[in-house]
């Protein structure tokens, strides 16, 4: 019967590459860039977000001033 | 984690990792640097050997969608052995016969080390599905070793 652990264990070790340094450092400027621009992304969402719901706000505030001056209105 | 503790964490596991997807995909340099952008993106505060496992589970993740996107060839041949120094070796050989889950099972536990347990959590698999899996492979894997003798 084959012995599949020794099999494994004749295999040769991992060898590392000249260029993994570099590579890794390739790989954390990208990482870094990356994030940048996400959060460019999420935080040009948050401020059409926050402008979206300043104008709800607005609009809101607005119908409820006509109303209560169509109320004052009425009741006179 | 800093650019000097990812390059210490990169020279020290990423031969393993090229060495583990060199034998589940065509690609595995581009797999290998994914799983490492994909750990700092995710910003894992891990430490020691579990770094190590929670690079195994991205790689294995990364590896098991090359694996859907070509699923027809998936089974049948391992493109990086033909130019892979070691294709002499019978197990290398036997191992192209599997299926990528097969031949994932039995790196992560043999040429990893790592235990049922642990490689249910590195392929996310159930701990008992492992066992079972892992059995029939080694079965397969030592039927084929036999034949290829």
């Amino acid at each position: 019967m084959t012995d599949i652990r020794k099999a494994f264990d004749e295999l040769p070790p991992p060898l590392p590459d000249a260029r993994d340094s570099e590579t890794a450092r390739a790989i954390w400027l990208r990482a870094r860039m990356t994030a940048i621009v996400e959060d460019d992304a999420r935080s040009r969402r948050v401020g059409h977000l926050r402008f979206a719901s300043a104008a709800v706000f607005v609009a809101a505030l607005d119908a409820i001033a006509l109303l209560v001056v169509a109320s004052l209105a009425f009741h006179r | 984690m800093n650019e000097q503790e990812l390059e210490e964490l990169y020279c020290a596991t990423a031969p393993r990792l090229r060495r583990y997807l060199g034998r589940l995909v065509d690609d595995p340099d581009d797999l290998t640097q994914e799983t490492f952008l994909r750990y700092l993106r995710a910003g894992y505060t891990a430490a020691g050997e579990d770094r190590v496992r929670i690079l195994f589970t991205i790689a294995t993740n990364l590896a098991r969608n090359a694996w859907s996107r070509k699923k027809p060839q998936a089974t049948t041949a391992d493109p990086v052995a033909a130019t892979d120094p070691i294709e002499r070796i019978d197990l290398i050989a036997a191992l192209r016969n599997l299926s990528p889950r097969e031949r994932s099972l039995l790196w992560l536990t043999y040429a990893e080390g790592y235990d049922h347990r642990e490689v249910a959590r590195v392929t996310g698999m159930a701990h008992a599905s492992v066992r079972v899996l892992l059995f029939r492979a080694r079965r397969k894997l030592a039927r084929l070793m036999e034949r290829e003798r």
